[in-house]
């Protein structure tokens, strides 16, 4: 039988504000990153990206996973945050890359 | 996808927590029967009967504990190009920094996979399977502080 889940709730949503706060900034973090290294389509598709990501970071994490039904649901909103994460260490990736090809180019 | 919560406060945080709690405290049963279950993915919801609420909350936080592990990875792969470049130091940074961002990238892939087994094996009240990321989240870090710190011993003995 399920019994009173304590403060589990609250430490739970607590979780997603700290994971949704964490994307945010740090995909801000690559955005900046790319527009400071001057690579022109990373820097416009990195800040697109950290915008939606903070946007979806505000708006959707601080809930949590609380479904209407009134059950646990953390199937999609990690699926969202997986994606966005994925997307920003792609990013993240790129960048370096080219910043390594530059770099050993011009040298 | 903004559900309409009545229980939601307008402001964006904190959450309503006293409501939350209540609503996850099954002393009055819920009346929605197994057919109106429309969480997806169904390969994870469509198992088993519904775990203790205690053991869900708690792997979807774990799985969030991962998903900030690999963001903090990424950090540092992108400060230590950042820095980098700044500073015009040997292309190795930025090979390890490469190597950074994809491990990251790859611990938040791996934190839904092991959120969905595990999840599974909650409803289906079998044993946990055994944790995946640890082994290699250690190795990758080891061998990245390797390269750096040999790095650093490099450049500091070439500047004699």
């Amino acid at each position: 039988m399920n019994r009173d889940p304590g403060l589990q709730p609250e430490r739970t949503a607590l979780a997603w504000q700290r994971t949704g706060l964490s994307a945010g900034v740090i995909s801000l973090l690559t955005a900046l990153a790319a527009i400071h290294l001057g690579v022109l389509p990373l820097a416009v598709i990195g800040s697109a990206a950290a915008m939606s990501t903070i946007v979806i970071a505000l708006t959707h994490f601080p809930r949590g996973s609380l479904h209407p039904s009134g059950r646990v649901y953390a199937g999609k909103p990690l699926a969202r945050i997986v994606l966005l994460v994925a997307l920003t260490a792609a990013l993240g990736a790129a960048l370096t890359l080219t910043s390594l090809f530059t770099r050993t180019i011009t040298s | 996808m903004l559900f309409h919560d009545p229980y939601s406060c307008n402001s964006l945080w904190p959450a309503r927590f006293g409501s939350v709690a209540n609503r996850l405290t099954f002393v009055n049963s819920p009346t929605i029967e197994p057919d109106d279950d429309v969480r997806r993915p169904r390969s994870v919801y469509g198992v088993g009967s519904e775990p203790d609420a205690r053991f869900s909350l708690a792997n979807e936080r774990t799985a969030l504990a991962w998903v900030r592990t690999g963001l903090a990875l990424v950090a540092g792969g992108v400060a230590l190009t950042t820095i980098a470049t700044l500073a015009d130091t040997s292309a190795l940074l930025d090979v390890v920094a490469v190597f950074a961002c994809l491990v990251g990238g790859s611990l938040a892939g791996i934190a839904l996979f092991s959120w969905r087994r595990v999840e599974r094996a909650l409803r289906e009240d079998r044993p946990l399977p055994g944790p995946v990321a640890l082994p290699w989240l250690i190795l990758g870090v080891f061998v990245m502080a390797v390269i750096l710190a040999g790095y650093a011993l490099f450049e500091s003995f070439a500047r004699l």
